[in-house]
């Protein structure tokens, strides 16, 4: 505690603050793609959706962006467990929300990378 | 204050736009019958509903989060500029969203 009796960020603070802000900023040109993308997908069929993703720099960017978001939603849902729920409750909702985005971020990047390979040709 | 709920009720919105995506992309992987359902869906009423909330937390979220790195940067605190950066963002995302769907429905995809 320092002496002017102004509470400080002594441990991780500063640290998350650091964090959230920074995602945030990665984020932006993200979103703005993934809005075009979305735009884009949405009159697409089976076949077009695919060969959307068989291009390199849209599944590239969908498994960038995804990983991005889902760690700056982590972040979020975090400032909001900890804001409306408290002792133990809101430590399960912490672990919870951990488990939750590991889980999304995992199946998504799983599900981009094999529908990729089913496209790969042949013995490449 | 209300500006500040809304950016945690957009952010909850993209939450579910994040699982949206990873749905959709298990339904691409998983063939063309799974992925005609996933389209069928989300060109229902109650599918464009979700939707529409969707792309409105997208603009509204990407409008008040840089509003909060221009807080960050330490301008825009005054009360005026503060209140005006508040409802552009809401503006913003109203009208960012009207112009995503204009344009979907223009060009024929919803």
């Amino acid at each position: 505690m320092s002496s002017t009796h102004v509470k400080s960020s002594e441990k991780t603070g500063a640290w998350t603050w650091i964090k959230e802000r920074a995602s945030a900023l990665v984020l932006v040109p993200l979103m703005l793609w993934a809005l075009v993308a979305g735009a884009t997908l949405a009159g697409l069929d089976y076949a077009q959706a695919l060969g959307w993703l068989a291009q390199p720099t849209n599944a590239m960017l969908m498994a960038v962006g995804l990983l991005v978001a889902v760690y700056h939603l982590h972040l979020g849902i975090r400032v909001i467990v900890e804001d409306y729920v408290h002792g133990s409750a809101g430590k399960l909702a912490l672990m919870l929300n951990l488990l939750g985005c590991l889980a999304l971020a995992g199946a998504g990047l799983t599900f981009i990378i094999l529908i990729a390979l089913a496209q790969a040709p042949a013995g490449a | 204050m209300a500006a500040s709920i809304l950016h945690r009720v957009s952010g909850i919105g993209l939450a579910v736009g994040a699982v949206l995506v990873v749905v959709w992309l298990a339904c691409l992987m998983a063939g063309p019958e799974a992925y005609a359902a996933f389209a069928g869906l989300s060109g229902s009423w109650i599918g464009l509903i979700v939707w529409i909330g969707v792309s409105w937390s997208a603009f509204y979220h990407l409008a008040s989060g840089i509003r909060h790195l221009i807080w960050d940067a330490g301008v825009g605190f005054a009360l005026g500029a503060a209140n005006a950066l508040s409802w552009a963002s809401i503006g913003f995302s109203i009208g960012g969203a009207a112009v995503f769907w204009f344009l979907l429905m223009r060009a024929g995809a919803v």
